[in-house]
């Protein structure tokens, strides 16, 4: 599993040579996921028939520039209008909406594309470097451990919370309750369906999101009449100085950008952990590092930096158990399996004795699509953020019809864009009784994969709850986690303290 | 503390979101009260801390309204004029829906968008149709054709397999 400096430099120029599947990939890519509903996975199996026809390294080239361009560009309508192109954006849209509302929508832009390709081009080079050590952490964490992880982004609702923490956790209970919908875990018995077969899978998770935030938030841009005379005159003329700032913004935070990335590449190593866990950790995490933490979700950089970096770290991480232990580590990786399997390739262990190429070829490629995605996404800042000059009018149908359709694309009910209706009401009040959608969103995203685990995990233990305290790496977490709850409690009464006369 | 003459404020409309929460939550038990252990065990305790907190929230609103502070009057904060146009809104959406299955995608996605906007005060002719035109028909092109999602299709999107001879 050695590599040497002279394939590595082989197989970068191999990857370069392929620019012509890997720009169309990045264009594809941004394009769909700035629809919420188009996920990489649902575009990459209707372009099946192409790859699948395309030699081993044009295919898997394309489809890594579609996934992490994906990736990438949930962030955008998160930034601009309120509304995650993707369940991994839904934490940036605390603090990047606010910078649009701030007059920062180009910096916010900016930041969110900068913290995208460093996290992801820094984590596809140290998966390069570390590769058959990491491949060992999808062993080692197991469901025990991944209760633990996944309470590290639930704790992000008593974040959210803090400003009313009673509602706060309602709203969050709320959505955990609201994740309990569909057959269970082991007996696979349908609960709380209302008698619809739609929802026996469980709440489907585009049109809540849908719902939650893109169709509440035209709700409330009628009221708050945000139209091009609300927003800051900075904003309707979009101007490189902006840009520049962004990129002075994203210099100043780049160790944010480092260190969350680390964590979204580690959290997608797991298998079955996504980016939304990743995205909504490294948020509640930088808030904790954070010297500054009443800053968060008011227009605070390292609120957009943290969780997009996280997004996009992932992106390696979730390909390290799909190529060294052959466990796909999410939905794209499994069809990216399945082009590999149709091409006569094992993954596994054995694909970097009988196939290094390929094994290693994948991290390359996609160390290269960042690479080529930047002069490419960095204008797109400055036209992108014209956005929010478009008249509420013209704006508000545009946003309903397009996601309602996305509703739709995702699993092809019409159910699904009733049910992105049904949500969009229930944000909408939410919003303006300030109970915090994002509260309900990471109940309803982490509420079933918790439970996943935690039946897992109390089943090997035979229902002995001590289960969860039987592993040193699980054991550690927990302290992590204990400290991550009262470590912010503690500042802020020592602050509160302080400031007493 | 409030003087005897200032108006109470409304806080019935915070109770919306606990009344829907305890309501489903009511609901799940109902349904899940025949199940094995392992199938309701975290809805249970969830649910019931929920009742927890909408419990202390009563209180806190209840111990407002007592002491004359807040009135249980809903509101949320919106004057009529918007009001009428968010539910005409919501009604729009409803109708887009019902209207999907016959009149198919394109269609239906013009005829909101035209209506949509028009509710909201939009009477630039070129700008409406423009809008309600281009957009559908980028949808149909990368959407149905390109992407080949299976979107409700209708007159149009059969009329133009029909003339350019694309499959279902």
């Amino acid at each position: 599993m050695e590599l040497d400096l002279g394939t590595l430099a082989d197989l970068f120029a191999r990857s370069f040579s392929l620019w012509w599947v890997i720009i169309p990939g990045i264009a594809l890519g941004l394009a769909v996921g700035v629809l919420p509903g188009f996920s990489p996975q649902n575009t990459l199996i209707i372009l099946l028939p192409v790859t699948l026809a395309m030699d081993i390294e044009a295919a898997l080239a394309f489809m890594i520039a579609l996934y992490c361009a994906n990736h990438l560009s949930g962030g955008i309508p998160a930034i601009l209008v309120n509304i995650p192109g993707s369940g991994g954006a839904a934490a940036t849209t605390i603090d990047g909406y606010q910078m649009t509302k701030n007059g920062q929508a180009q910096q916010a832009l900016v930041l969110s594309f900068v913290a995208s390709v460093v996290g992801g081009l820094i984590t596809s080079v140290a998966v390069l470097a570390i590769l058959p050590w990491l491949a060992q952490l999808g062993l080692i964490l197991r469901s025990v451990e991944m209760v633990v992880i996944i309470l590290f982004g639930l704790t992000l609702i008593a974040v959210l919370a803090a400003k009313d923490m009673l509602k706060g956790l309602i709203g969050g209970a709320f959505g955990l309750m609201l994740g309990a919908i569909g057959t269970d875990q082991v007996y696979s018995t349908p609960r709380a369906t209302f008698g619809f077969l739609e929802l026996y899978d469980g709440l489907p998770l585009v049109p809540v999101l849908i719902g939650l935030f893109a169709v509440s938030e035209c709700l409330v841009m009628l009221e708050e009449k945000f139209s091009p005379k609300a927003i800051p005159s900075k904003a309707q003329r979009p101007q490189w100085a902006d840009t520049l700032d962004g990129l002075r913004m994203s210099l100043k935070y780049w160790w944010q950008i480092v260190w969350t990335g680390f964590l979204g590449l580690v959290i997608g190593v797991i298998p079955g952990a996504g980016a939304y866990i990743a995205s909504f950790v490294a948020y509640q995490q930088s808030r904790l590092f954070s010297k500054t933490p009443e800053k968060y979700g008011t227009g605070f950089p390292p609120g957009v930096i943290a969780p997009e970096s996280a997004n996009n770290g992932v992106t390696s991480g979730t390909l390290v158990p799909t190529m060294a232990i052959g466990i796909p580590g999410g939905s794209t990786a499994a069809v990216m399996l399945i082009v590999l399997q149709y091409q006569g390739i094992t993954v596994g262990p054995r694909l970097f004795q009988d196939n290094p190429n390929v094994a290693y070829g994948v991290f390359v490629m996609m160390t290269v699509a960042y690479i080529l995605m930047i002069p490419l996404i960095l204008p797109l800042a400055r036209y992108a953020s014209k956005v929010v000059t478009v008249p509420v009018h013209i704006i508000v149908p545009l946003i309903l019809g397009l996601t309602v359709v996305g509703a739709f694309a995702d699993r092809e009910y019409i159910f699904d864009m009733a049910l992105a209706l049904v949500f969009g009401v229930i944000g909408y009040i939410a919003v303006k009784t300030n109970y915090h959608v994002t509260s309900i969103l990471i109940g309803v995203l982490l509420g079933p994969i918790f439970e996943r685990y935690l039946l897992r995990a109390l089943r090997i233990g035979q229902g002995d709850i001590m289960v969860l305290f039987s592993s040193p790496i699980a054991n550690v977490l927990w302290g992590l986690l204990v400290i991550s709850v009262v470590y912010p409690l503690w500042r802020e009464r020592r602050l509160a303290r302080a400031a007493a006369p | 503390m409030d003087g005897p003459g200032k108006a109470r404020k409304p806080v019935g409309q915070e109770l919306i979101i606990p009344a829907l929460a305890v309501g489903f939550t009511l609901y799940y038990f109902w349904t899940v009260q025949e199940l094995a252990w392992e199938a309701k065990a975290n809805g249970v305790v969830i649910g019931l801390l929920l009742f927890g907190l909408v419990a202390i929230l009563l209180v806190r609103l209840g111990v407002r309204v007592a002491r004359g502070e807040a009135s249980l009057r809903v509101t949320l904060g919106g004057d009529w004029e918007t009001d009428r146009v968010r539910l005409g809104l919501i009604g729009l959406m409803v109708a887009f829906l019902v209207a999907l299955p016959f009149l198919g995608t394109t269609i239906t996605l013009a005829l909101m968008l035209f209506a949509g906007m028009w509710l909201l005060g939009g009477r630039h002719w070129p700008t409406l149709i423009g809008v309600s035109v281009i957009t559908p028909l980028f949808v149909w092109a990368t959407l149905i054709v390109g992407l080949g999602t299976r979107f409700p299709v209708g007159p149009f999107e059969q009329a133009m397999a029909a003339l350019l001879g694309l499959g279902d």
